[in-house]
C-alpha cells in the first residue's frame, strides 16, 4: 500500500513521498530559522541544509540495505533506486556528518551550536515526517486493535493486509509523530530559555540542546521502536532492533557527556555513583522487559508500561545529572550575579539581544 | 519559527494547487486491478465444470486453488468436530477414508491421547485433517495428519507476501487471514540469513552451505538438499527447474529419508543437542502429510532432542521429515486457534508459515448445476 497523490504522464508522486519532502522542508526552514536568533547569520544553516539532505538520503538508504539487504538486488542498486526504505538513524549520521563537514571547512567555528538549532528542526521534521505512514502500511504495531473505541487514531490505523482483509493496527508511527511534537515543543523551549543559562566552570552551553534531543528521542524511540511489526534488525540479531540499540547507546553517551562535566564542576560526589548506579538498573530493567514482551507477547499492556517508566526514571537521571552542571539555582536565588560571579566571564552568557542573563528568569 | 510557519503554508497551497490540477488515479499503487485474470479464470471454469457435470458423467471432481491467490476459500464450520470416543474416531477415520477412496490414515483410534486431549477433524471432500496430542517420553506432542485432494492445498505463506517484508506476525493470525485449516510455523527466514530460500517459484536467497533445505515441488513432494551439496546459483537454478520447485524451507536438519532416521553428525543452528520445543514437517506419501511439533506442557518437562525428534517421526511412520525452526516458534493451529502449549505461554512474531486450505468453494461462489 503506497498512495497516490498525482500523476504526471508515466510519473506516479506518493502521498508518503510528498510528506516526507514537507519534513524535509521544514527542518532546514526551522534549522535556518533557528540559525538566525542564535547567531544572526545564515550561512551555515544554508549550506547545511543541502548537505544533509543529500548525505542523510545516503546513509539512510546505506543502513536500509544493511539491515534489509535482500530486498535489493545489490548495494550500487539499493543506492541508485527510488523505491526502497530510508532508515532514521542512516539520516542522523547522514545530518551529523554535514555539520562536521561544514565545521572542518570553517564555515561555523561552533559545531555544538549549529546542531543545537538542528535539534529542534529534526524534531520537528520526525513528527511531520512520521505522518507518512498514513499512506503507507508502515510502522503499525504487533498489537491488533478489537472492536471498540480505541479502533480510531491516534489509537489504531486501519490496514488492508496482504490477504485482502481489513485489520486494525496500533498506529505507532501516530504515537511517534505526537511524541515527536512534544520533543520539538521541549526542545525549542529548552533553546530560547536554558541555552542561555549559566553553566558551571568550564562547561559549555552550547550543545545542550542536542544533547538532550538524543535523550528525548532515545528514550521514546526504544519502547516505540520495540512495538513495531517491521523494525530493522541489525543481521543476525532478531531480537533487538537497530533502533532500540542505538537509542540505548544515545542515552549511555548523553549520560557519559553530562557525568564528564558534572565531575569536573563538582568534583566526584557520591550521588554521582547513585546515579550511575540507577541508570543502570532502569536500563537493564527496560532490556528484561523487551525479552519479556517477546516471550510473553500477550502481557504487552504491563511490559510496555514498566518499559515506559523505566525510560522516564533514565530521563529524570540524565535531566539530574544535566541540572548538576549549571549554575541555574544559585542565579535565581541571587546568591551570585553574573557581574560578581568570580568565575571566568566565559562561563557567563550573553543572549544575542544583548541583555546579561542576570535580568532574566533562569529555569530551574 | 516564522520561517517555518511560512514553508508549511506555502506546501499546502502548492499541494492543493497539484492535487486539483493532478488528480491521481484511485487505485493505491501496487493494487492489483484484475490479479492473475486468466489463472483466476481457468480455476473458476475448471472448477465449475466439476460442479456442471456432477451427477451426469462420471468424472470425479476435482477442485484446485490458483498457485497466486493467497487467500483459500474459507472452511464450512460445520465440518470441524472434535471427539475423545474412540467408537466417535473410528467413524470419522472410516468417512475420511472414504472420501479419499479408501486409502488409509496412520491415526488410529487406539492411539494414547495426552489426557484431557480430544481428536478434532476436519473433512470436506478436498482434505481431511486429524489433529490430535500425545505424550511421547514426556514431551506433549502434538501433530496433524493431512490428505488434500490436490497439491495447489499445500501453501506456503509470507508476511506481507513478499520475500524480506520486515514484517512479522504470529502464526494464528497468519493462519486466520488466508483461511487455513491446519497451519504450522515456517522456518523464520527473516530471523537468519542461510539457506535456500525460494517462493512461488523464484529464488530469493542462495546460502546453502551450512544448513540442509527442504523444496517443494509442484506436486508437493518433497525434495531435500544437505548443507553444501548446493550453492553455486547456476546449479540451484538448475535444480529448481529441473524438480519443479514451488517453495522452500530452510531451517533443518534433515531428520527422516525413505523412512529411515538420517541426522547429520553436526549442524550449526536449531540446537540440535540441547532439548529445546521442536517443530517438523512429514511426507507419507502423495498428498499425505504430518505436521508435528514438540513442548513442555503442564507436569511434562521433558523437550526433546533432534535425534529424539527424528526417532518419533520416523515411529509415525514418516517417508521424509524435516526440522522447522523451534523454541517459542514452533506453533500448530488448527481453525484459527493454537493447538500445541507454546514455549513462554505466546506465540511469537514470526515471518512465515506451512498452511493446508480446502479448495472446496465456498457456497456463494459455487456454480448451481
Amino acid at each position: 500500500m503506497n498512495d497516490i497523490a498525482f500523476v504526471f504522464g508515466n510519473v506516479y508522486i506518493h502521498w508518503s513521498g510528498i510528506i516526507l519532502a514537507l519534513a524535509a522542508a521544514c527542518t532546514m526552514l526551522m534549522t535556518i530559522s533557528l540559525r538566525v536568533f542564535q547567531e544572526r547569520e545564515v550561512l551555515s544553516a544554508v549550506l547545511l541544509a543541502p548537505l544533509a539532505l543529500v548525505l542523510g538520503l545516503f546513509f539512510g538508504r546505506l543502513v536500509h540495505w544493511y539491515c534489509r539487504y535482500e530486498q535489493y538486488e545489490g548495494l550500487f542498486a539499493a543506492l541508485v533506486k527510488l523505491s526502497g526504505g530510508f532508515s532514521l538513524v542512516g539520516v542522523f549520521f547522514g545530518c551529523l556528518l554535514a555539520a562536521l563537514i561544514l565545521r572542518l571547512l570553517r564555515v561555523t567555528d561552533n559545531l555544538p551550536a549549529l546542531l543545537d538549532c538542528l535539534a529542534p528542526a529534526g524534531m520537528l521534521g520526525i513528527g511531520v515526517g512520521r505522518l507518512s505512514a498514513l499512506f503507507t502500511s508502515v510502522s503499525r504495531g504487533k498489537i491488533l486493535i478489537g472492536e471498540g473505541f480505541f479502533r480510531r487514531l491516534p489509537f489504531a490505523a486501519e490496514l488492508v493486509n496482504t490477504a485482502g482483509q481489513t485489520e486494525w493496527r496500533f498506529a505507532v508511527f501516530c504515537v511517534q509523530s505526537i511524541v515527536a511534537f512534544a520533543g520539538f515543543a521541549f526542545l525549542t523551549r529548552v533553546f530560547y530559555r536554558t541555552r542561555g543559562r549559566a553553566m558551571k566552570r568550564e562547561n559549555w552551553k552550547d550543545g545542550n540542546v542536542f544533547l538532550l534531543f538524543l535523550m528525548f528521542w532515545g528514550a521514546t524511540e526504544v519502547v516505540l521502536d520495540s512495538m513495531r511489526y517491521d523494525a530493522l534488525f541489525l543481521r543476525s540479531n532478531g531480537f533487538v532492533s537497530m533502533v532500540q540499540v542505538v537509542g540505548a547507546v544515545s542515552l549511555l553517551f548523553v549520560l557519559v557527556m553530562y557525568s564528564i562535566r558534572s565531575v569536573r564542576a563538582n568534583r566526584l560526589r557520591i550521588w554521582h555513583f547513585v546515579l550511575w548506579g540507577l541508570f543502570l538498573a532502569l536500563l537493564g530493567g527496560v532490556g528484561y522487559m523487551e525479552y519479556y514482551v517477546q516471550r510473553h507477547g500477550d502481557e504487552y499492556l504491563l511490559c510496555y508500561s514498566v518499559m515506559s517508566m523505566c525510560m522516564a526514571g533514565i530521563v529524570a537521571v540524565i535531566m539530574s545529572m544535566y541540572r548538576t552542571t549549571a549554575r541555574g539555582r544559585e542565579m535565581r536565588r541571587g546568591v551570585v550575579s553574573a557581574a560578581e560571579d568570580p568565575i571566568e566571564n566565559d562561563s557567563v552568557p550573553e543572549n544575542t539581544a544583548g541583555k546579561s542573563t542576570a535580568d532574566e528568569k533562569t529555569v530551574g | 519559527m516564522p520561517l517555518a510557519l511560512a514553508g508549511l503554508v506555502m506546501a499546502g497551497i502548492l499541494l492543493l494547487l497539484l492535487a486539483v490540477f493532478f488528480p491521481a488515479d484511485s487505485r493505491a499503487a501496487g493494487e492489483k486491478i484484475q490479479p492473475e485474470l486468466s489463472d483466476k479464470l481457468d480455476m473458476y471454469v475448471h472448477n465449475s465444470i466439476s460442479n456442471a457435470l456432477d451427477g451426469i458423467y462420471p468424472i470425479e471432481k476435482v477442485y484446485r486453488l490458483s498457485e497466486n491467490e493467497l487467500v483459500a476459500p474459507e472452511p464450512d464450520q460445520s465440518r470441524f468436530g472434535s471427539t475423545a470416543d474412540p467408537q466417535e474416531m473410528q467413524k470419522v477415520l472410516t468417512a475420511a477414508s472414504e472420501i479419499f477412496d479408501g486409502q488409509e490414515f496412520r491415526f488410529t483410534p487406539e492411539k494414547a491421547l495426552m489426557p484431557g486431549t480430544e481428536l478434532r477433524y476436519y473433512m470436506d471432500e478436498t482434505i481431511v485433517a486429524l489433529t490430535w496430542q500425545e505424550v511421547i517420553q514426556n514431551t506433549v506432542y502434538s501433530f496433524s495428519e493431512i490428505r488434500i485432494a490436490h497439491p495447489s492445498q499445500f501453501r506456503r505463506m509470507f508476511t506481507g507476501d513478499s520475500f524480506n517484508s520486515g514484517i512479522q506476525n504470529r502464526s494464528s493470525d497468519m493462519a486466520a487471514s488466508v483461511n487455513a485449516v491446519v497451519a504450522i510455523s515456517g522456518d523464520f527466514y527473516a530471523f537468519r540469513s542461510h539457506g535456500i530460500i525460494v517462493y512461488r517459484g523464484e529464488l530469493y536467497r542462495n546460502a546453502g552451505q551450512y544448513i540442509d533445505t527442504c523444496f517443494f515441488d509442484t506436486n508437493r513432494n518433497m525434495h531435500f538438499v544437505r548443507a553444501g551439496e548446493l550453492t553455486r546459483e547456476e546449479d540451484v537454478r538448475r535444480y529448481l527447474e529441473e524438480k519443479d520447485i514451488l517453495f522452500s524451507a530452510a531451517f533443518g536438519p534433515v531428520l527422516v529419508v525413505d523412512g529411515a532416521v538420517s541426522l547429520p553428525g553436526y549442524y550449526p543452528i536449531g540446537e540440535v543437542e540441547d532439548r529445546y520445543a521442536r517443530c517438523a514437517i512429514g511426507q507419507y506419501g502423495e498428498l499425505h502429510y504430518l505436521l508435528a511439533t514438540a513442548n513442555t506442557g503442564g507436569y511434562y518437562t521433558n523437550a526433546p532432542t533432534i535425534a529424539e525428534l527424528a526417532a518419533v517421526m520416523q515411529a509415525q511412520g514418516c517417508d521424509k521429515a524435516y526440522t522447522l525452526d523451534g523454541g517459542q516458534t514452533a506453533t500448530l493451529v488448527m481453525n484459527d486457534v493454537r493447538v500445541n502449549p507454546v514455549e513462554y505461554g505466546s506465540e511469537r512474531n514470526i515471518s512465515d508459515i506451512i498452511y493446508f486450505a480446502t479448495a472446496l468453494p465456498n457456497i456463494e461462489g459455487s456454480v448451481e448445476a
